[in-house]
């Protein structure tokens, strides 16, 4: 691969020198190859007082959801139950602004891990598929060496970790550590990397593995703020990076033409009170030629074929169930221990 | 209304029926007005498949469900998911009672080997299904009821019936929109058409009590009962409070916040079942007027029956409406037969104690099974059981009890009571606390530690507030006149709670803050003692305290 891409690099040189242009990137840098795409969106806060990562997190499922990556493929960790939590005063639902202007929890959500089961353990055992043998379907992330993956984490961190439920906590460095792992099993084209808590940047600091790229809501040293308050839950309703995040997505269509660099713009500092963090370097492609739905959206290039395909008939499946039924008499048993209640009297 | 593309659709699944005639589904809800001021709402979807396709095809129940059901050979299943408490002394007796949380138990065939790790596939595969977690069910809540459960269906088991029967239930899961999601999913016409239209997570969710359910079961297909049928019976229990939706009269758009559009197509019958038996003490009237009336005499008890029969070709939206004549009016009920109480014992945190209260309000004897189910870190001990107080009595006909094992087994504890006329049996029985290990705390440990449900079995002889469906009897017009020696019921207590030692998981950091303290303080005198020498000097004269205070400034000014 690295030898390839410096044959392509030393024929550009070529042409450079012998038309005397600018470097001009081959169109094929910027066409993404993934043939798949998914997203892992974690909220890893438990409490009715960390509503807002709730909010943030079904604010990005709506938004992914809605731009065409099906549930099967979209992983959502929720650490504790505000829709339905006793202290809502609106159940089944979960707004994004005091004003409910959107109900980001809608009325078909699908949660694959939730409560207890959000812990780093299942995380890491999620991102690298080390998953126990009986996992259902719904609760793995069966991507391969062509899915986009979006990963977006929510909740409390520091400088190099982020934690879990308010007990555990993951560190850059695992974190980086598992993306290598996926990187080496093929399971991921590109991946796109969100995170939204406090010194948010020391999370990505640390990555080492190709194709990703990153955004943070705050750099080191910083704390990613909340938007607003709604009192009629007595807490904080949304974070500012995510509450503007879903603002943009909203006018995002799967045939729109925006680019993932207008999203890594999406928060300025004015708006956030915090700096937007990017890391580019480990992503071959421009931000600026990526389209928005690589990521958000499952938008597939479609090449339409006029030329018949012949199929190969396949081999009729013998139908080995051929076993008679020898039928068996059955009946419905009393519902009670009347044996015991006999022997008694 | 009529479109050319509707009626190829209806035409293409009308001809799907036909083709697979076995295959039936049917549609039912079931309202009934709960003193003192709530509504039960009771929706069954059922959906019968022939066993012609040996379950592994089915035009109208879902292809999946029938595969776990073949792959992990499961007789009968049955699961609920529900949020808050029934209670029985005031509303009387559900159709099918739930545990709080998610509930799960099974019966495998009798063929099965190795139960306990099918049990466990089960588990984990319906979690994804459902959402749920219930990938959390290990063989440490898992316990095997020797009397309290007998299967539904048909079997043709009868010895070691309960050997192959696995129940576990987990009381902290949370109910919500993402597990009413895929059940829908399940339905054969999904959450659009039909019945299911009308659940709308918004409003059910807005109730004091919410159960969904999911049974699966083997029907006798004729009398002898040589073929069978499999039964997949999808249930929501809800129960609204008057106060909740500021009225007594209740209407389907106050309900549900939409009107019925209609039946599912697919559906052989669909039909809407009022209980208008209140109406002769606290009248209402129910508009549009009911296709018919049934009044059944079941047990001693009659029940009047208002029923819709609701077909697909609907033109506008149906709104069943009822309104009270007077506003509002307090209605004395007779309480049920069996009525029950638990609550736990004890201060501190050493020892406690679960006890449960069941009366009797009936004037004969009634027999029940009381099934405590109590988790590892809770040891109960069957010495230490009382019975109205005293050790022994000869109330108990038959007992089980098997001892749990740490991280491993709970205790798992069976009763077969007779209770006395008129009266109320207490049986208690300790626990004693039990440290867990530091990663084995939750992170939120001292919210409190749930109990499940202990389950209580009888056999009524009365079909008083008795509104379940008779074993041979799959929708609601086999309750009508079905008069029966016996009427089972499986209740569910209320949970409960306990708060069990919690350490102060601050602590190493406060004793690495303490120690580095004492360390600190210590250390200097120490090293000052160590390093320092001392210089013995030379006594002079007395110095007076004039002297002393001079030689000070002196000192200064030097």
């Amino acid at each position: 691969m690295i030898l390839h891409c410096q044959i392509l690099l030393f024929v550009s040189y070529l042409l450079h020198f012998s038309l005397g242009s600018a470097i001009k990137i081959p169109e094929q840098f910027h066409k993404s190859n993934h043939t798949n795409n998914w997203a892992v969106l974690v909220d890893t806060s438990r409490f009715w007082f960390n509503y807002r990562h709730v909010a943030n997190v079904l604010s990005i499922y709506r938004s992914v959801k809605r731009l065409g990556i099906p549930d099967s493929q979209i992983i959502l960790m929720i650490s504790d139950d505000m829709a339905c939590n006793p202290r809502n005063p609106r159940p089944a639902t979960i707004f994004n602004n005091a004003h409910e202007q959107i109900n980001v929890y809608g009325d078909d959500v699908e949660v694959d891990y939730r409560g207890y089961e959000v812990s780093v353990e299942n995380f890491v055992r999620l991102l690298t598929g080390r998953v126990p043998p009986d996992t259902p379907k719904s609760k793995r992330l069966l991507t391969d060496e062509g899915s986009n993956i979006l990963i977006y984490l929510t909740g409390h961190g520091g400088d190099g970790f982020l934690k879990f439920q308010d007990s555990e906590e993951i560190t850059s460095q695992e974190l980086a550590d598992a993306l290598e792992q996926m990187w080496q099993k093929r399971r991921y084209n590109e991946i796109f990397f969100i995170i939204d808590t406090c010194q948010a940047s020391s999370m990505y600091e640390k990555f080492y593995s190709p194709n990703i790229l990153a955004t943070a809501s705050s750099l080191v040293g910083e704390d990613s703020l909340s938007h607003h308050v709604d009192s009629a839950i007595g807490v904080y309703i949304i974070d500012r990076y995510t509450y503007y995040v879903l603002e943009f997505l909203e006018n995002v269509h799967p045939n729109s033409k925006k680019t993932m660099s207008e999203f890594l713009s999406v928060c300025p500092k004015s708006a956030c009170l915090s700096t937007v963090g990017v890391r580019r370097d480990l992503f071959k492609r421009d931000p600026n030629k990526v389209p928005i739905t690589d990521f958000f959206g499952s938008v597939r290039p479609v090449i339409i074929t006029t030329d018949p395909i012949y199929i190969k008939r396949a081999p009729k499946r013998k139908n080995t169930l051929n076993v008679t039924r020898v039928p068996e008499k059955r009946e419905y048993l009393p519902q009670f221990p009347m044996h015991l209640v006999k022997n008694t009297i | 209304m009529w479109r050319p593309e509707f009626i190829t659709f209806f035409l293409l699944f009308a001809t799907l029926i036909h083709l697979n005639k076995g295959d039936e589904f049917r549609e039912e809800i079931f309202i009934k007005p709960l003193p003192p001021s709530h509504l039960y709402v009771y929706f069954q979807f059922i959906t019968v498949v022939d066993e012609d396709s040996n379950y592994k095809h089915s035009h109208l129940a879902p292809q999946f469900l029938l595969e776990i059901m073949s792959n992990y050979q499961v007789d009968e299943l049955h699961l609920t998911l529900t949020e808050g408490q029934w209670k029985h002394s005031q509303w009387g007796y559900p159709i099918l009672d739930a545990a709080p949380g998610a509930e799960l138990y099974a019966w495998f065939a009798p063929d099965v080997v190795d139960i306990d790790n099918q049990w466990k596939k089960l588990s984990s595969t319906l979690s994804g299904l459902f959402c749920a977690s219930l990938n959390f069910i290990e063989s440490f809540n898992t316990i095997s009821p020797k009397m309290a459960l007998w299967p539904t269906g048909a079997t043709t088991m009868k010895q070691n019936v309960t050997s192959h029967l696995r129940y576990a239930s987990l009381p902290r899961e949370i109910v919500c929109t993402e597990n009413l999601t895929p059940w829908k999913k399940l339905l054969p016409c999904g959450s659009n058409h039909g019945f299911a239209s009308l659940l709308n997570s918004r409003m059910i969710h807005n109730t004091n009590y919410h159960s969904i359910g999911m049974h699966v079961r083997r029907i006798c297909d004729k009398n002898d009962c040589l073929e069978t049928k499999l039964e997949v019976k999808q249930t929501v229990a809800l129960v609204y409070d008057f106060k909740i939706i500021y009225s007594s009269d209740w209407s389907f758009r106050k309900l549900f916040g939409q009107g019925l559009p209609g039946a599912c197509p697919l559906s052989s019958s669909s039909k809407i079942y009022v209980d208008i038996t209140s109406n002769n003490t606290y009248a209402f009237k129910l508009s549009p007027e009911p296709t018919n009336k049934i009044l059944s005499v079941r047990g001693g008890s009659d029940t009047e029956l208002a029923v819709y029969e609701i077909n697909n070709n609907n033109t506008e939206m149906m709104n069943i409406v009822a309104k009270y004549e007077s506003p509002y009016k307090i209605t004395v009920k007779n309480s049920p037969p069996v009525t029950f109480n638990r609550y736990v014992l004890g201060y501190g945190k050493e020892f406690g104690g679960i006890v449960t209260e069941l009366t009797n309000n009936y004037w004969a004897p009634i027999d029940i099974v009381l099934l405590e189910n109590a988790p590892w870190w809770l040891p109960i001990q069957l010495s230490t059981l009382r019975i109205n107080g005293e050790a022994e009595s000869n109330l108990i006909m038959s007992q089980y009890y098997s001892p749990g094992r740490s991280r491993q087994k709970p205790y798992h504890l069976e009763l077969l009571i007779k209770l006395p006329p008129k009266s109320t049996t207490t049986v208690t029985i300790d626990f004693e606390f039990v440290f867990l290990k530091w990663q084995e705390y939750p992170p939120d440990a001292n919210h409190g530690f749930y109990i499940g449900s202990a389950i209580i079995s009888a056999n009524l002889p009365t079909a008083k507030n008795y509104t379940s469906l008779p074993i041979t009897g799959s929708t609601f017009d086999s309750i009508v006149n079905a008069s029966k020696p016996w009427y089972p019921i499986v209740l569910r207590t209320n949970g409960a709670m306990v708060s069990l030692p919690t350490p102060d998981f601050s602590m190493p950091y406060n004793v690495i803050c303490l120690a580095c303290t004492v360390v600190a303080l210590a250390f200097g005198p120490l090293h000052n003692i160590c390093t320092k020498e001392l210089v013995l000097k030379a006594v002079g004269t007395a110095v007076s305290l004039r002297q002393k205070i001079t030689n000070i400034f002196k000192k200064k000014i030097e």
